[in-house]
């Protein structure tokens, strides 16, 4: 998600950036995410967090001087694709898995996403078991679909992975246009309580402020 | 003989051939079907774990999925014959909207394992679905997995139908899966969840 925020940033805001990896593990992500909110303590009025509710890494988390502020959604799927209710309308019509430019270029500075995993598979269990394991991942999503957002720059490059991606599991492939609307309302303070959750200081991330 | 020790291991190591082998001969050893299952799970966990200290990754656990789900193949009819009458029916998925099945696959085993006639609906069920197969099998539990935080959504929403329909008083509801707490569960409208298989099975045999 850094990546579309960076052209809505001034230049004097300081940006922190995690493994995209570490969405898989989210009690790992929570304490990454508490320990750099923690070391930020005092030195800013606010804190943006590039998070949705992301597996509920984000439930608990707490900063004694800051604000922190992030959008109101399950995970930035909804962020790029508008709205919480379209992200479960699409999730609803037929499971999809997701790229953006953001997780195509995690995968690939981390080594981590489906692509490297089923390789690494291949090697430790075979070719055999590698595609019965594509198999049992086919009969789960049936689609890949490609957020293009606005900021996203050599959409080729993206395509060529997500098309890769796709053929290697069987998927069908689609692409749809994202928004990155709510990310520039955040960076602009413009947080309506229906988009964002505002947590004061010295205050814990709850779950009904994502959901109820 | 194998021991459920080397069974549990096989498993935790992801070694399919031999976790197969070593459960096959624990059956011929007559070794009960429900302790090889409770080894098994206690691979599974084994596998959540070193998942969880980075020692794995997302298709070590699919893989973890895919020798369970064999393993349970095996188990199922050697389950049934040896277990004694049925406890109860549940009805069993994972919701609408997600479409993860590993853990589900685990608790639907433990509680076949423990005499449940389980209805298994697999994974993406909207909420009519479980509606008709609650209404059809009488069942008194329903139970509904997630791991997706959007599977939240799905569970309030079979809960509203399940009032909808006049079950809601009839009717026990149990979720589980990795995002879900006391909070989620509260939050959902459902009368309990469970943070394990075991878990699960309990609770199943105190509404039943």
């Amino acid at each position: 998600m850094i990546d579309e925020m960076r052209s809505f940033l001034p230049e004097e805001v300081e940006t922190l950036v995690f493994d995209v990896s570490q969405h898989v593990r989210p009690k790992q992500l929570k304490i990454e995410l508490q320990a750099a909110i923690d070391g930020l303590d005092g030195t800013c009025e606010v804190i943006l967090m590039g998070y949705g509710l992301c597996s509920n890494a984000v439930l608990g988390l707490s900063s004694k001087s800051s604000r922190l502020v992030m959008p109101r959604m399950h995970d930035c799927i909804g962020v790029f694709l508008g709205s919480q209710q379209e992200y479960m309308s699409e999730m609803t019509r037929e499971p999809a898995f997701f790229l953006t430019q953001g997780y195509i270029r995690g995968y690939q500075s981390d080594g981590s996403g489906p692509l490297t995993d089923f390789d690494r598979i291949a090697v430790r269990y075979g070719e055999e078991r590698a595609n019965r394991l594509i198999g049992r991942m086919m009969s789960a999503y049936k689609r890949l679909v490609y957020i293009k957002t606005a900021q996203a720059d050599d959409v080729e490059s993206d395509r060529a992975y997500a098309h890769t991606m796709a053929e290697r599991f069987h998927m069908r492939y689609e692409e749809r246009s994202g928004t990155s609307e709510l990310l520039r309302r955040m960076i602009a303070g413009d947080w309506n309580e229906d988009d964002f959750v505002v947590v004061q200081p010295g205050q814990e991330v709850r779950l009904e402020q994502f959901w109820s | 003989m194998p021991s459920l020790e080397e069974i549990k291991n096989a498993l935790a190591e992801l070694n399919e051939d031999l976790a197969l082998q070593l459960v096959k001969d624990a059956l011929a050893a007559k070794t009960p079907a429900f302790e090889i299952l409770k080894a098994c799970q206690d691979g599974m966990t084994e596998v959540g774990r070193l998942f969880e200290c980075q020692d794995y990754f997302v298709s070590d656990l699919m893989m973890s999925g895919e020798i369970f789900k064999q393993i349970s193949a095996i188990l199922e009819p050697e389950l049934k014959a040896g277990g004694s009458q049925t406890v109860g029916k549940i009805v069993f998925g994972t919701v609408k909207g997600d479409i993860h099945d590993i853990g589900k696959d685990i608790v639907v085993n433990m509680l076949k394992s423990a005499n449940f006639d389980v209805i298994d609906l697999g994974v993406d069920v909207p909420p009519e679905k479980f509606i008709a197969a609650l209404k059809e099998s009488g069942a008194k539990v329903l139970g509904m997995s997630g791991l997706l935080t959007l599977a939240f959504d799905s569970m309030k929403q079979t809960v509203q139908a399940l009032e909808a329909a006049g079950l809601r008083q009839q009717v026990k509801v149990m979720i589980g899966g990795g995002p879900v707490d006391g909070n989620v569960c509260r939050v959902v409208g459902a009368d309990d969840w469970g943070a394990d298989a075991q878990h699960a099975v309990r609770l199943a045999k105190g509404w039943v």
